[in-house]
Formats: C-alpha cells, sequence, structure tokens
C-alpha cells in the first residue's frame, strides 16, 4: 500500500463543508423548511469579528478534530509521510508532525493525532507549501477504513484501544460515502452528508446507525477553493447554500467526532478566529513573468466579458456574489442537483447547533466566484473537470478524458494549470483499477466539462490577453 | 508498513524460543544480534519483492533467499486403513537476519532463522499432538534450499521424481511421512494480503489445494498407511502477515466434499466492531478462483479475549453458506507463540447444495 493511498485516509477526515444559509427565513417558514435560493445575488451577512492571529494557532495546532490515532501508534507506523514543510507557528508536538495533522490529547489523557485543514487547503506550488490554496493531488480513491483498522496494529489496550476505536469506527461509518473513483477530486460535501446523516440534529449525539437516510455512496467531485475568496464571499460552497455565519460551516470538519454541543461551542468560539484568519487571507503573487500590456488589453476583455459576473479587480474592486442558474452557466448540474433534492440534511443542519446563525440554502445553480488568485487553482469549474483556465476559455480544448501528470507535477505558465496528459479512452478502457483511478472522465455522471462557455467567442488574441490579465488577480 | 513485516519479528520477540535446544544460550546470543530494532533493521535492508512475480516451477517451490520472510505451510486429513480420521499441519517459516552471510568463521554463523510447528489432531477422541520448534541455519540443522526447508527431523520439500511434495517429521512419538502430489497443473497465485496491498504486494506466494496424500502413519512402533487430502501454502516477501495490537489474525482453509477449497486470511478487531480486513478465495473445480468480501467471514461467537473457534462463511452473491467448528473443542498448543491451530469441520450449503467439509484454522493476536 502506498503511503500515498495511506494519506488519504486521513485526508478523509480533513475535507469538510456543507451548504448554506444567509438570509432569515420566510415569516412563514416553519424550522423545517427548507429554501431554495433563487437565481441572483447573494446578500452579504455581516460575520462576526475575530482575532486572525488567534484564528491561526488553533488551524496550525488545536484539535479541532477530537479523534484521531494514539500518538505512539502514529509514530510506530511508518505508513504516514514524514514533516516536509515547516510551517511558522508549529507549536510543541504539532512542530514534528506532517502539516496535515495536530497534536491533541482526549479526557482519558490519551495523545492523539488528528487531522487538520490543511488536509484539503494547503498544497504546493513550486516546492513551497501555499496555506489557502485547495490541493487537486489528493488520492480519495482508497478505502480510508482499512488502514484506520490497520492503525490498531500499533495501538496498546486500554484508553488508547478506547481512543483507536472511536476514531476507527467513525472512519468505518463514513468510509463508503468518500471513497471517489478518480484521482484529485474531493468528496468532502458527500463525507459531511455521511456525518450529518449519523448525529442527532438537537444533542449531536453519534449513532452507529444512521439517522437520515445516508447520501449516495457514489461522491460527486469537487474540487476545493482558495481559502483567500473567503474575506470576498457572501456564502460558502460552491452552489451558494453556505450562507449566515461562516463560522458554523468551516466547523463542521468537528462533525467527524464531536458529540455533544458543549463540545461544539467551544470549537464555535476557537472558529471565530479561524474565520477572520481565512478571511485574512490574500492570494499568492504569479510567480513568473506577466507581459503588462498584455494583461492591459485583458483588463479590457475581463471587464467586458467576465466582470457582470465575476466582479471587477481595479481600484474599485467589486465582487457581485452572483449564483448564476444552472441553465445559465450550463456546467455540470450534479451537484447542485443533489443538494436540492437531497434537502433532508439542509433541514438537519438548519435545526442543528450548526444552524444557530446560518441556514442552508440549497440551490439549482453556482456561484460566479472571486477570481483573485485564479491563475493558482488549477483545475476548473465546481468538479474540477478543465484541467487549465486556456481550455476554460476555449471549451475546443477541453479533454474528454485526461490525467494529471504528478511525477513531477509541474505548473504550466502558458496554459495557467497543472500539466496534464489527454487520453484517448476513459476508465472503461483502462489497463487496470490503478490506472483507471488515474483518469478524469468527463463523460461520467457529475464530471462533466459541459457549461462556461463564455470564453468561446473571443479572439485568440483576446485570449491571450485575458489570459495574461488572469495572471495579475 | 512495520504491521506486516513479517511473523518472523514477532516470532523472533520470543527469543527464548531460540535457546531451547541445541546451543548455549550465551554463545548464540554473542552471534545473533537479536532484539527487535536489529530485526527492523534487517527487514530494511530487504525490498518489497517486485509488484508482479514471474513465476517458475519447480524452482519456487524452493527457497528465496532474497526475501525476507517465507514460510511452507502444510495442513491436510488424513485416514488410515481402520477409518480412523486425524487432521494434521506442518509449518516452517523462516526470517533473515541480513542479506548477506553471517560474518564470523563460526560454524555457528547464523543468516535464516526458522520456527516450526507441527500438529496432528484426531477426529474424535484422543489428544492433539503438538509441537513448535526454533531453529537456524547454522551446521544445517536448519534451513532451506531449492527444494524446501527443514528442521531438524521435520521436512518439507518438493520432488522432481515424482513431481510431488514429501512431508515428514516426528511429533509426540508419532511420525508422518507423506507424499503429497497435485491434482491440479498449478497452484493458485498468491498477490500481498488480499484486499490490503494489492497495488504494492509485500508478498508473493501461491495457494495449492486438493493435494492428493498417501504415506506412512507410525505410532508406538506400529505404522499404517494413511490417504488423504491436504492444501500447500507457500509465501514470501517483506509483508507477511502477523498479528499485532488490537488485531488479531485469522487464517481458514476448507476443503469441501464437492472439490472447492476455500482460503480466508483476515485481521479482525480483538474486541468486538471494526472492518474486518483481509479477503477469502473460494476455489472451484475446474474454476478460476473467486474473491469473496472480507465480511463474508464472521466469527460466530461473541466472546471478545478467547479465542473465537466457531465461524461462519456467508456470501450470498457466492451461493455459500458454511458453519465452520472445530472438530473437538481443544485448548490452544502449549508453543511460545501464542496461537490457536486445529482440524476443523464444516458443513452448509454451496450453490444451493448441502456441501461439507474439513477444514484448518489459525488464530493468533487474542
Amino acid at each position: 500500500m502506498t503511503r500515498f493511498a495511506n494519506t488519504a485516509l486521513l485526508t478523509g477526515l480533513a475535507a469538510l463543508l456543507l451548504s448554506a444559509c444567509g438570509e432569515p427565513p420566510p415569516p412563514d417558514a416553519g424550522p423545517d423548511r427548507v429554501t431554495i435560493a433563487e437565481p441572483g445575488p447573494i446578500p452579504v451577512t455581516e460575520q462576526q469579528p475575530g482575532d486572525p492571529d488567534a484564528g491561526r494557532h488553533t488551524v496550525l495546532n488545536r484539535g479541532y478534530v477530537t479523534c484521531g490515532i494514539p500518538e505512539e501508534a502514529f509514530r510506530a507506523s511508518d505508513i504516514f509521510p514524514a514533516p516536509e514543510h515547516q510551517i511558522d507557528g508549529r507549536e510543541g508536538r504539532n512542530a514534528e508532525l506532517p502539516y496535515m495533522f495536530n497534536s491533541t490529547v482526549n479526557p482519558d489523557g490519551v495523545e492523539l493525532v488528528v487531522s487538520n485543514c490543511l488536509t484539503c487547503h494547503a498544497s504546493e506550488f513550486d516546492g513551497e507549501l501555499v496555506i489557502g490554496l485547495g490541493n487537486p493531488f489528493l488520492d480519495f480513491t482508497s478505502d480510508p477504513s482499512v488502514t484506520a483498522e490497520l492503525m490498531g496494529a500499533f495501538v496498546e489496550d486500554g484508553a488508547p484501544a478506547e481512543a483507536w476505536a472511536r476514531w476507527a469506527d467513525r472512519i468505518a461509518a463514513i468510509a463508503p460515502y468518500m471513497v471517489t473513483d478518480t484521482f484529485g477530486v474531493n468528496p468532502a460535501p458527500n463525507l459531511t452528508l455521511a456525518l450529518i446523516a449519523h448525529r442527532d440534529a438537537a444533542t449531536l449525539a453519534w449513532s452507529s446507525e444512521p439517522l437520515l437516510e445516508p447520501p449516495p455512496a457514489d461522491p460527486l467531485p469537487t474540487k476545493v477553493p482558495p481559502w483567500w475568496r473567503m474575506q470576498h464571499k457572501a456564502a460558502m460552497f460552491h452552489n451558494g447554500m453556505g450562507r449566515g455565519d461562516h463560522v458554523r460551516y468551516m466547523m463542521m470538519k468537528s462533525l467527524v467526532c464531536t458529540d455533544d454541543t458543549e463540545e461544539a461551542s467551544e470549537i464555535a468560539e476557537w472558529f471565530t478566529d479561524v474565520r477572520a484568519y481565512i478571511a485574512s487571507l490574500e492570494p499568492p503573487s504569479y510567480p513568473y513573468p506577466v507581459d503588462p500590456e498584455l494583461a492591459a488589453q485583458g483588463e479590457g476583455v475581463f471587464n467586458r466579458v467576465c466582470a457582470s459576473c465575476h466582479g471587477s479587480y481595479g481600484a474599485e474592486r467589486d465582487y457581485p456574489n452572483l449564483l448564476v442558474d444552472l441553465d445559465a452557466v450550463g456546467t455540470d448540474p450534479a451537484y447542485a442537483r443533489q443538494a436540492v433534492e437531497s434537502e433532508r440534511f439542509a433541514r438537519w443542519f438548519n435545526r442543528s447547533f450548526y444552524g444557530d446563525g446560518a441556514e442552508a440554502m440549497p440551490a439549482l445553480g453556482y456561484v460566479a466566484p472571486p477570481l483573485d488568485g485564479v491563475w493558482a487553482t488549477a483545475p476548473y469549474l465546481h468538479n474540477g473537470s478543465v484541467p487549465t483556465i486556456e481550455a476554460l476559455l476555449d471549451s475546443t480544448l477541453r479533454p474528454t478524458y485526461w490525467q494529471l501528470l504528478t511525477d513531477p507535477r509541474e505548473y504550466d505558465p502558458d496554459r495557467l494549470g497543472w500539466r496534464f496528459d489527454v487520453l484517448e479512452s476513459g476508465k472503461g478502457e483502462a489497463d487496470d483499477p490503478a490506472a483507471a483511478k488515474r483518469i478524469y472522465d468527463t463523460t461520467r455522471h457529475g464530471y462533466g466539462n459541459e457549461g462556461h462557455r463564455f470564453g468561446d467567442g473571443l479572439r485568440e488574441q483576446e485570449r491571450q490577453a485575458l489570459m495574461e490579465y488572469l495572471k495579475t488577480l | 508498513m512495520r504491521i506486516l513485516i513479517a511473523i518472523g519479528i514477532m516470532v523472533v520477540l520470543l527469543l527464548a524460543g531460540l535457546y531451547h535446544r541445541d546451543t548455549d544460550p550465551e554463545d548464540l546470543a554473542a552471534e545473533v544480534p537479536l532484539s527487535p530494532e536489529s530485526l527492523l533493521a534487517a527487514a530494511e535492508e530487504f525490498a518489497d519483492p517486485p509488484t508482479d512475480w514471474d513465476y517458475r516451477f519447480p524452482e519456487d517451490h524452493g527457497n528465496h533467499p532474497e526475501q525476507f520472510g517465507e514460510y511452507w505451510w502444510f495442513a491436510g486429513q488424513l485416514q488410515d486403513d481402520a477409518g480412523h480420521v486425524r487432521g494434521f499441519q506442518l509449518a516452517i517459516y523462516r526470517l533473515a537476519l541480513s542479506r548477506e552471510p553471517p560474518d564470523t568463521a563460526s560454524h555457528w554463523g547464523t543468516r535464516d532463522l526458522y520456527r516450526g510447528q507441527f500438529l496432528l489432531a484426531p477426529a474424535g477422541a484422543g489428544p492433539t499432538r503438538s509441537e513448535e520448534r526454533f531453529g537456524r541455519d547454522a551446521i544445517d540443522l536448519s534451513g532451506s534450499d531449492a527444494h524446501g526447508a527443514w528442521i531438524d527431523d521435520w521436512s518439507v520439500k518438493y520432488e522432481s521424481d515424482c513431481d510431488c511434495f514429501r512431508l515428514s517429521g516426528t511429533v509426540s512419538n508419532t511420525r508422518l511421512d507423506l507424499s503429497l502430489h497435485p491434482l491440479t497443473p498449478t497452484p493458485t497465485h498468491l498477490r500481498g494480503i488480499p484486499g490490503l496491498d494489492a497495488l504494492e504486494p509485500g508478498s508473493h506466494g501461491y495457494w495449492w489445494p486438493g493435494l492428493r496424500v498417501t504415506g506412512e502413519f507410525e505410532q508406538g512402533g506400529e505404522s499404517s498407511r494413511v490417504t488423504g487430502d491436504a492444501v500447500l501454502e507457500h509465501v514470501w516477501g517483506r509483508r507477511l502477515p502477523v498479528a499485532q495490537g488490537q488485531l488479531t489474525l485469522n487464517r481458514l482453509w476448507l476443503s469441501l466434499d464437492d472439490g472447492t477449497a476455500v482460503r480466508c486470511m483476515q485481521l479482525r478487531r480483538r474486541g468486538s466492531g471494526g472492518v474486518p480486513l483481509g479477503d477469502c478465495l473460494m476455489l472451484a473445480p475446474d474454476a478460476e478462483p473467486v474473491r469473496v468480501g472480507s465480511a463474508a467471514l464472521t466469527p460466530a461467537e461473541t466472546r471478545d479475549r478467547d479465542y473465537r473457534l466457531h465461524w461462519r462463511l456467508e456470501a450470498e452473491e457466492h451461493r455459500v453458506a458454511l458453519d465452520i467448528s472445530p472438530t473437538r473443542e481443544r485448548a490452544a498448543p502449549a508453543f511460545r507463540l501464542p496461537l490457536w491451530s486445529g482440524f476443523m469441520q464444516a458443513e452448509g450449503s454451496l450453490e444451493s447444495e448441502p456441501v461439507d467439509g474439513w477444514g484448518w484454522l489459525e488464530l493468533s493476536g487474542y
């Protein structure tokens, strides 16, 4: 079993997202009513103030996921990667761990290694770890319950065994809903829904048997958006369903193991600062040369073709936070439709601790996101189905079958995306299951690369200018 | 993955076993660098075997000294002329201390350690005869070669003149001399630990059920002819299955009277709950082996800490439902390596037809 695949295990614990809320419910809305949001601008909700520095400290050091691997077992095994990146502000044991893990101690005094936000929300660019950059190279194609169970081989009897079993049981419960069939895509929404299915909305108590009908076992692919956009976003998630207090969504990573509202309240306080930290992040600067003249031409193209949905990025910045109807944007509808069709999860959210100040509001559309640092955030569209900005702006270049190159991963400044191979056939024609997992097959349900063809009408020179401009955002 | 590096690690942690017979313990300790750390270091000297093994027979019946660990494992059911039925098991494990030959001129110099276990269990009344042996390859008291392996008079070897395996040894004054003839031209290849490391297997090997057995059974100066059938498993590599920590290792081999054979290898939480890891292979006559999910094999009793001796193999999609239990309730053998190993019987249905058979179960980590 590769370290890569094993890392995917805890990886799963990391990803958590869901949906939304924001506007107060209509007066006639009962507690069980789920509002389906209409296309249009999403109202901005004022967020709680917090301390960004304290938030960064929490992200990097605290146990907001309260179950994990006993530290002795973690150390005894050799299945997790050695620390490769030193991050300022990692304290104590945290500094000895790979960046995607934090250290904590459970009430029984067992030191645990737990996953943190950076599993999904940090990624390398040119060898540097960029906090806030969604990781498109994660591998969720392996069953995480296998590694979780195997870790028991390193666990001693007593309190460590109980701690391990609690964690491994949670992983086993959600594993069927978080194994993707494609390398690089993220199953976080489905994973979150699986956790919700096991929890009482009022008390957050865990039930070994689902209390709600679980989500489909075949997770839809999603891409992890960059954190630095949050300061400009009125709602969270690709379909804008995360409305209201963003803290309540960001802290949902704690759904893995937080079994009561008392613990959830403490984590919510921590995450008030975490939200402030995330909202304080700025995108990295484009690390390669930019042609300023061409970029200036591109700004004109952008303002003509893109700005009405994505905003303007001149001296006066504007972020429309526009929820665009599925028919208008034309991108793969599966993700948005599933959120609407499975409103039981939004209902659970709205009635739960997490819905205090927030309201999950699914919609048949997707939000046109802020584009700060967009050059760094390949692949594109909500499902990561388009490998480069070049292909995003010229749909004739979008490959039906493709795979990211990973050995090494390399950024292509001409196309604005990670280098990839175009393939002749999809998963069905792959040599073996391992090869099939590497193939992004846009003919599969939820993986479509259609829509957002707003760049197709551009002349090539205009497209090149626009790409140059996007490097400056 | 260290968990699976080698069954030998666990074996050698019981260092006392190495000192039991033929040498002065202090001499051996001085010459053999034994500690968990040194063994892990030795394991690190060995690379994982290649992803795909180019099987060659009969060569692969012999030893694979370039691999860190290895085992030859035989079990079977014998019937003598008087109709007495017995089960037997003889297994020899090899573990390397180093890739290189020993750096010593002493004839006690050791590169490989060996552990064997031999059990003979009557289906009816009567005690199970069992013995555990440890050895090393110094002066050929124990060893392995291109034909097989041995510890003193325990020997498992392939012989080309008969295209069969010869198994011989004495346990508690009872001696077996058996010839085991394969009835199928090739064995079923084993690649890694089923369900765990199929992509990057830490081991390779083969499983050969349905061996036709003929031979002699000698006890108290009287010998009798025996016939029966047996199963062989021979595996080599750097990561072999081992019970450890909270995980038990449960291994089951079945031979059913319709000719179907079953092999299960399962890591399961010692306490209740958890996700069973591993897999079962089911091999019908003249068919390709099929994999049965790890959840198909479940203990039919709920005791958390004791050995679980009663099991059920049930997989609706494969139309199999079998209850597996010991031929007689027996205590674990008094080995230094704590495990339960015993002769089993199975009954139930396969493809909607009633079926029964014999089997062997081995449990460790309880």
